[in-house]
């Protein structure tokens, strides 16, 4: 993970936790736990961050995109801290670093058709001006598979889910970025329409050298895109490492239920046992140990004192005291 | 591509037609009122000025081809004095609806969208003056002021009209803030000002807009209520004033109806025709009928 | 096994201006006592209208046309009102998409479950329905002490399994659930899953379960139904669904599914659902069928037919 060379996005120690209420109804949610990771710089990589709701993937990719700020920690693009960042230099990290969401409805602004936010981008982003500003975006939407006849001067209700993901990935190159920050950017589209928008992932990533940090709870979309990956549980992480090392063999226990949870379509390998995990209540408070003890079926007593810290062993990372 | 730009802006000619013409309410509304409006204004020109002058014709003289609407007490023509006053109180109402519509909006977003203290204030100052009754402080103002001119009336009003807006504004900047296409507008460059211009009021247009027509209904009855009390402007003629005078005068008892009903039925008609632009705007608010 | 639900030629139109687009389009069904059926398809394929109309939930601009719906032999789209009521939630229950969202947040778990049981029963002694609900909720893995919450209390999981609870509480023989594990994580939709299969197993309760995850249906179903733009596509088996898809489209939506551990490349299906205001001639999908019939899927629609024992597929491929 980053042997060599700088690396082109790297996440040391950053914490980040919200309070909410008032007075004695104070609540304290620690989202992001002394998360450290990073994405190597050599060649164009798809960075699974994966987990479920709850720990943490979204406020990490806002921190990275320079939505909040970490309480602790620091945000390293290129071995320069972007926290420190004036004006002009976030304009030119936004111009490397952008992002696609979950709701392809959302991101557009329904009163504008969706040239709107193509021509503001081209133009805001200092990529062109004038008349070249069409050109810029045609050429975007043609090379995420789009037709700009058919989508130029359109309302967003006017196109499917899938062609409105396309023209959010088209947004996105037109900057020509390094790294594209890609939260769950297929669960609200439909099985087949999964497959174009990932697939075009990967020929982005093949032909235009683009990384992507790719945040997902859906192991079997991130299998297929991914090249490594980190498991979060409620704001730490537990498991890191070449994802198909970490999917066929996983080694923290949650990466294991993670794993065994996912439905496999075919009706010739069903379930057997049943999860024996127990429901969790929505309200936690601080908890000493491991976080995932409750639920955790190859638990120790010392699994209760203190979490335990992030290892080395062979390829991969991993946090348990079963290493 | 200057084609595009000529066809699209034919096409928002259309659709702002097609738009107006799907919401009848709106247009007819607007349509009625302006016409009380026309009327009023064809009336004072038609009439000379000499009408509106004390003398000028025998006092409470009923209806009549002479005098249409009859005389009032000062031997004046009231159908004229109805046009200046549909006319007078009209103005009233726009100043008041503008100023309260503009400043608690203004007011509201500031308010919604950077919260902190600014929100916290400006809160506290909107709840008072909204659950304050209105029309009796209204009342000790304007008792306490002497005389006052159209103009000075339709602040007074303006005064609480605000804080309905101020608080609806507020509720659409806080949701509108925190929408994916925002932060989507800041990723790609666009400054904190272009937002809120470019991407935020568009959304906020209907609501104002909505606000704006409630104040002005509301501006014109308070107008009417403080008038009839006596605390009108005295020298002016509005709806209010005219309905002051027959009222002081026993005009009801002495069965001086010419007096008394047409001011009170024009009161309702232009009432009536912003309370239907009201429910077309209504409509067009609510999201089940909005394409999109 | 005996028949529980049968639905014949229903459609279902939504109307407006003078447009009208047929959301439900001739669709026959047949569901059997004690099983789990599966209503597969991609967004407005027709499938939550589907559910809704087989309970006369439709409401305008939508429009039931034809069809009946033949539950427990009785056709429920020419009962009266009353009679219909009684059928909702006592003999078949419903829970619609995003329902654990629909719970009241300022009443607790237990008041809104004796709201909804005086709601159809008013006489429903108090003692019992306490009695009930502790029970249910056990079967559903909650512990009683939930009743006493409030939603915002419980995870998203919890409440999941509350509506489940209390859509069981007058033990219907039919339970329909519309994405019922859509919203939730991976490690808590297995669990609502397999309650879902242990329900069917220890009350025989006859499950219809909508979903666009195909993945959900291979692991918990026993007969699975396709439909597309309103129709329905194929039915069959779950195995010999997933074993040997008939219908093109059917194959291209399995081939879509991206499977744990293989790289192969995925296959969207080119194209996209049709219009249904401008529906296309012929057979709905012919549009972007790789193995339409030039001459013939375009002109004429296919039936759904019976090709085996036990499997009905809708296209000209399997015509004689």
């Amino acid at each position: 993970m980053g042997v060599s060379g700088v690396n082109l996005l790297e996440l040391r120690g950053v914490s980040k936790t919200f309070v909410s209420g008032f007075l004695f109804f104070r609540r304290k949610v620690v989202a992001v736990d002394k998360v450290s990771f990073s994405i190597p710089g050599e060649k164009p990589t798809v960075f699974v961050l994966a987990g479920e709701s709850g720990s943490g993937k979204s406020t990490i990719a806002r921190i990275i995109l320079r939505f909040i700020k970490p309480d602790e920690g620091e945000v390293l693009y290129r071995g320069r801290n972007i926290l420190a960042f004036n004006s002009k230099e976030l304009l030119l990290y936004r111009r490397e670093v952008q992002a696609v969401f979950q709701d392809p409805y959302s991101a557009f602004n329904p009163v504008y058709p969706v040239d709107h936010i193509l021509s503001i981008t081209a133009r805001r982003m200092g990529v062109a001006q004038g008349k070249e500003v069409d050109e810029v975006i045609d050429e975007a939407l043609v090379s995420v598979g789009l037709r700009p006849e058919e989508i130029r001067g359109k309302y967003p209700y006017q196109l499917s889910g899938g062609q409105r993901q396309r023209v959010l990935l088209a947004r996105a190159l037109i900057l020509r970025p390094k790294l594209i920050v890609a939260d769950e950017p297929v669960s609200m589209l439909d099985a087949s329409l999964r497959a174009e928008i990932l697939n075009l992932m990967l020929d982005l990533k093949a032909k235009h050298g683009v990384s992507f940090l790719y945040i997902t709870h859906d192991l079997s979309t991130a299998s297929y895109v991914g090249d490594y990956i980190a498991v979060l549980y409620k704001g730490s992480l537990v498991e890191m490492g070449p994802i198909d090392d970490v999917i066929s063999s996983p080694y923290h226990p949650y990466t294991q239920l993670l794993m065994s949870s996912i439905p496999v379509p075919d009706p010739s390998r069903r379930w057997q046992e049943r999860v024996a995990a127990p429901e969790v209540s929505a309200a936690r408070g601080p908890v000493s140990g491991c976080k995932f003890y409750d639920r955790c079926p190859l638990r120790k007593e010392e699994c209760r004192r203190a979490p335990p810290t992030l290892k080395k062993i062979g390829n991969r990372y991993v946090a348990c005291y079963l290493y | 591509m200057s084609g595009t730009k000529g066809i699209r802006k034919y096409r928002n000619i259309v659709k702002v037609l097609a738009f107006l013409r799907r919401n009848n309410k709106v247009t007819y509304g607007v349509i009625a009122y302006l016409a009380a409006l026309l009327l009023s204004a064809f009336v004072l020109v038609a009439y000379s000025p000499r009408s509106k002058v004390v003398g000028y014709a025998d006092p409470l003289l009923p209806p009549s081809p002479q005098h249409l609407l009859g005389t009032d007490i000062l031997g004046r023509e009231l159908l004229v004095l109805l046009a200046e006053s549909v006319i007078n109180s009209t103005v009233i109402g726009l100043i008041a609806a503008t100023i309260g519509t503009l400043a608690g909006s203004l007011i509201g977003f500031l308010s919604g969208y950077y919260g902190g203290k600014v929100d916290y204030v400006s809160r506290l100052f909107t709840d008072v003056f909204l659950s304050v009754p209105s029309l009796l402080f209204l009342i000790l103002i304007s008792s306490l002021v002497r005389a006052v001119t159209i103009v000075q009336m339709g602040l007074l009003i303006a005064l609480f009209a605000w804080p309905w807006p101020a608080r609806q504004v507020r509720a659409q900047a806080l949701s509108l803030k925190e929408r994916e296409f925002i932060y989507l507008s800041e990723l790609s460059g666009e400054s904190k000002l272009e937002i809120i211009i470019r991407e935020m009021m568009p959304h906020m247009i209907p609501w104002m807009t909505a606000n704006f027509v409630n104040a002005f209904i509301s501006a014109i009855l308070t107008e009417a209520e403080l008038s009839i009390l006596g605390l009108g402007p005295q020298t002016e003629m509005t709806l209010g004033m005219l309905l002051w005078w027959p009222l002081n005068n026993a005009a009801i008892y002495r069965g001086l109806w010419w007096w008394w009903a047409p001011p009170l039925i024009a009161l309702i008609y232009l009432f009536f025709t912003l309370y239907v632009v009201q429910l077309g705007i209504t409509e067009i608010i609510n999201p089940r009928s909005r394409v999109v | 096994m005996s028949l529980l639900l049968k639905i014949e030629g229903l459609t279902v139109a939504y109307e407006s201006d003078s447009k009208r687009l047929l959301a439900v389009n001739n669709v026959d069904l047949e569901i059997f006592q004690g099983e789990i059926f599966g209503l597969a398809g991609e967004s407005a394929c027709g499938k939550t209208t589907l559910a809704n109309s087989i309970l006369r939930l439709i409401k305008p601009p939508g429009r039931i046309i034809s069809g009946r719906v033949i539950f427990d032999g009785v056709d429920l789209l020419s009962l009266g009102e009353e009679d219909l009521r009684r059928i909702r939630w006592e003999k078949i229950a419903y829970i619609p998409q995003a329902s654990m969202s629909a719970l009241n947040p300022v009443m607790r778990i237990y008041d809104q479950i004796v709201d909804v049981v005086r709601a159809h029963r008013k006489d429903f002694p108090e003692e019992e329905i306490r009695r009930r609900a502790e029970e249910l909720f056990v079967s559903v893995g909650l512990a009683p002490e939930v009743l006493k919450m409030y939603p915002h209390e419980l995870s998203g999981g919890m409440r999941q399994r509350v509506i489940i609870a209390m859509s069981l509480f007058l033990n219907p023989k039919l339970l329909i659930a519309d994405e019922p594990t859509t919203a939730l994580d991976v490690v808590v939709q297995r669990g609502i899953l397999q309650l879902l299969r242990d329900i069917n197993k220890k009350f025989g309760t006859t499950i219809l379960l909508i979903t666009h995850d195909m993945a959900v249906h291979a692991q918990i179903v026993d007969r699975l139904a396709i439909m597309y733009a309103g129709k329905i596509v194929e039915v069959g088996p779950v195995k010999d669904i997933f074993e040997r898809p008939l219908h093109p489209y059917t194959q291209l939506l399995i081939a879509s599914i991206p499977r744990v551990g293989e790289k192969r490349r995925l296959a969207g299906i080119p194209g996209l659902p049709p219009d249904l205001r401008n529906p296309p001639p012929g057979c709905m999908f012919h549009p972007r069928c790789p193995l339409r019939i030039q001459g013939k899927c375009e002109r004429v629609e296919p039936a759904l037919r019976q090709v085996s024992n036990e499997r009905k597929v809708a296209c000209h491929l399997y015509e004689g």
